[in-house]
């Protein structure tokens, strides 16, 4: 009894090893290649992308995001001739927002820090390594979407927020991205897709984001217009001056 | 000190043209109407900035994309759509959005019709006329709720929680009541602050915009919710809001 009792637990761990890859992980490792692959994306040490956003009502913005390792991001926001800062340390946010009257550098609340996630930091995403991350991804289904279908993956981040990412089934690449946040108490579904796919130093990057809240009109969109990889960023520009 | 600044803003023309840069990488441009040793105050194109001077690394002067602006419109001849089209254009560039919409409003004052001036003004072409972005979605059955569009289902769905929210509430405090009079007061004064405390925190998340998401790596941003005034005020007051 005593034998069985140890070889079961071997032979189910054998037999593991042995068959193939799961299907969520047949996707997860489809989208990374198709991204450019692991060990190229795990290189990238940081990244500048500069582009242009517009929002209903004519509103246009400058936008020019960095991200560093380990977990460092700074978004710098500029319209009207005002520029905003938002930028997150590692560990905490702080931003300097003259068009909201922020004009001295100040700490975010980690609930209103537009880079507080540790997901949204993460320079590779969150499906390089998810289960080293502490994340859970689950493959729940095929979707049809407005250019094809999809694999729609479920995803517990570390922490618990839970967000659905949409690869599409030819190209392997996130063509949606969806996750619920509270805004004023209720909880509001957002809705991202991307688009224009190219590449850039051997990594695909979408180049048009649209962002709309599911069953509302109104919508943000973002186009990329350079994206440079390994630029030098001092830590110092994602540290909230003292 | 206010009623001084702004009969500055209202009869002088503006003297400089210059960026005030922050600490952190914040900074703004314009025309500053009024700099004292304890502010300086600009005038963006889309209202008034007044930032305390022990916020401010250094101010450049140069000529701002608004006084460029300003100066080209002021020689457009009238009529000239064409003139404001490339204006427009270029204050889009420059993210003037204020100036974007003034120079194609223009541009739809002398053509009505023009396909890229309404499309920039958020206009949409709806059965063969262009209507407003807010008329375009009331078309299409959304309706406006605290400042958002959504669909009339979303609205009763949102009052509906928060009727059950406050049921829900009412009944614990009921039950609590029953329970524990002596302890009602001090209990239901905690719930009232935790509640406030959540509140607050939602607005706080509304208050810094709309979201935006990247898709790759980092994730969202917002789109920042300005607090600007209509005229120079003095430093400490309160916000009159915007979108």
């Amino acid at each position: 009894m005593w034998r069985c009792s140890i070889l079961l637990p071997l032979l189910g761990a054998l037999l593991a090893s042995c068959s193939s890859p799961s299907p969520v992980d047949e996707v997860v490792a489809s989208y990374l290649a198709a991204r450019g692959g692991t060990e190229r994306i795990q290189a990238l040490t940081s990244i500048r992308e500069t582009g242009t956003a517009t929002a209903s009502g004519g509103r246009i913005a400058r936008v020019v995001r960095e991200i560093k390792r380990p977990g460092l991001f700074r978004l710098e926001f500029s319209l009207q001739g005002t520029t905003s800062v938002f930028a997150n340390d590692g560990s905490a946010g702080w931003q300097v927002a003259p068009l909201q009257g922020v004009f001295e550098p100040q700490a975010v609340p980690p609930e209103a820090d537009a880079a507080g996630g540790v997901d949204q930091r993460d320079i590779e995403g969150p499906l390089v390594n998810w289960r080293e991350k502490g994340h859970l991804v689950e493959l729940v289904g095929r979707e049809a979407l407005p250019g094809g279908e999809a694999f729609k993956l479920k995803l517990t981040l570390k922490g618990g927020v839970i967000r659905y990412d949409y690869i599409d089934v030819v190209s392997h690449l996130l063509v949606r991205s969806d996750f619920t946040r509270i805004v004023r108490g209720h909880p509001v579904e957002l809705q991202n897709t991307f688009s224009d796919f190219r590449e850039v130093g051997g990594l695909v990057f979408p180049h048009h984001i649209e962002t709309r809240a599911k069953e509302r009109p109104e919508v943000i969109e973002v186009v990329i217009e350079k994206i440079e990889l390994d630029p030098e960023l001092d830590d110092a520009l994602f540290r909230l001056p003292q | 000190m206010k009623r001084a600044i702004v009969i500055i803003a209202l009869v002088a023309a503006p003297v400089f043209a210059d960026e005030v840069y922050l600490r952190g990488g914040g900074r703004f441009s314009g025309e500053i109407v009024e700099q004292t040793e304890d502010s300086v105050t600009v005038d963006i194109g889309g209202g008034y900035l007044t930032a305390p001077m022990s916020t401010v690394v250094r101010i450049e002067e140069g000529v701002s994309p608004l006084a460029e602006y300003r100066e080209r419109a002021a020689g457009i001849p009238p009529g000239d759509a064409e003139a404001w089209r490339e204006l427009a254009r270029w204050a889009t560039s420059k993210t003037l959005s204020s100036q974007s919409w003034e120079a194609y409003s223009q541009v739809v004052a002398i053509l009505p019709d023009d396909d890229e001036a309404n499309r920039a003004l958020g206009r949409v072409l709806l059965n063969g006329k262009w209507v407003t972005e807010d008329e375009s979605y009331r078309a299409r059955g959304y309706i406006e709720f605290e400042n958002q569009w959504m669909t009339p289902a979303e609205r009763k769905a949102i009052l509906a929680e928060r009727q059950a929210q406050e049921q829900a509430d009412r009944q614990a405090n009921e039950a609590e009541i029953r329970a524990i009079q002596a302890d009602i007061d001090a209990e239901q004064q905690r719930e009232d602050e935790e509640f406030e405390r959540q509140t607050s925190r939602f607005d706080r998340l509304q208050d810094y915009g709309e979201p935006v998401d990247w898709g790759w790596g980092g994730g969202p941003a917002y789109w920042p919710s300005p607090v600007v005034y209509t005229q120079p005020v003095e430093l400490g007051a309160a916000p009159v809001g915007g979108r």
